[in-house]
């Protein structure tokens, strides 16, 4: 089969040095996948803290596209292809996105494979992390 | 002076596991700054291989939103919040590419994104640049 695409477009809009607006658009990327999947993935009340959770991006070994946005209620620890959380990459704070990789290709060394994040305290109410994750192009 | 605010829409379409189109449209964030860098860093034409360039981030230490694009025409290699000559490599980045650390409506209680080293892969045949938007710092 060859490869499906997904199309990935950005934009930006803020307030330049001098009050201007400035509208960016940065371009559609049109990243090819055979491996695909999007989902939530639940992190339940009464979750301890320091619980880790790797994102279940299941067969994909090398990601062309990986969207990741937190709606736990809590910031949570993030870190790429790491799973020891030595030394921590960064946090995300709740409500936040990120694009860990929207690329025409896949990467021919260091690909993301592997994404994991560990909640920072006990979880408190029902929240969840959404993914979108495509790659293993042919 | 009240925050201004960088506006970051992304939009998605792709094929679901029946070969139907999915579209998701306009994923929206407003992440407040009081400071930003914004600005491209040449790679020159020549530049060796394995050549270290690092982020400026100019007085920001709280960012917020992150937006860098891989125009050098080929991959690099990306080290986040590695100060030391370490250079632990998160992943690398393909020509082309986008990369969003983060985009958020306030910076992390905890740990920041306070540094990116970027290295290149190969020596760069023609002119290349790498694009950043960096904001934060809000109040």
């Amino acid at each position: 089969v060859s490869n499906l695409q997904a199309h990935f477009t950005s934009s930006l809009v803020y307030t330049g040095p001098s009050d201007e607006e400035i509208s960016v658009s940065l371009g559609t990327v049109v990243c090819p996948y055979q491996a695909s999947t999007c989902g939530h993935l639940d992190v339940p009340i009464g979750t301890p803290a320091n619980t880790v959770n790797d994102v279940p991006i299941l067969g994909t070994t090398a990601a062309t596209l990986l969207i990741f946005s937190n709606h736990t209620g809590q910031e949570i620890l993030m870190t790429i292809n790491g799973a020891d959380f030595t030394p921590p990459i960064y946090d995300l704070p709740d409500g936040a996105s990120c694009v860990l990789i929207a690329g025409p290709s896949v990467a021919a060394v260091n690909p993301i494979s592997q994404v994991s994040f560990k909640n920072l305290a006990d979880q408190l109410t029902a929240g969840h992390v959404s993914y979108y994750c495509f790659g293993d192009p042919v | 002076m009240s925050n201004m605010l960088a506006q970051l829409k992304l939009s998605l379409v792709y094929e679901g596991p029946s070969g139907e189109t999915i579209v998701l449209k306009d994923l929206s964030v407003n992440s407040p700054y009081q400071a930003c860098v914004n600005g491209t860093i040449d790679v020159p034409n020549g530049t060796l291989n394995t050549a270290v360039v690092h982020l400026d981030f100019g007085s920001l230490s709280n960012v917020t939103m992150m937006v860098i694009q891989n125009r050098t025409g080929q991959e690099i290699v990306i080290s986040i919040n590695q100060e030391d000559e370490s250079f632990t490599v998160s992943h690398n980045l393909p020509d082309g590419a986008v990369w969003i650390p983060i985009a958020a409506s306030g910076a992390p209680v905890g740990t920041n994104v306070t540094s990116v080293q970027i290295k290149t892969t190969g020596t760069q045949v023609g002119a290349g640049l790498i694009s950043y938007r960096l904001f934060g710092d809000a109040t």
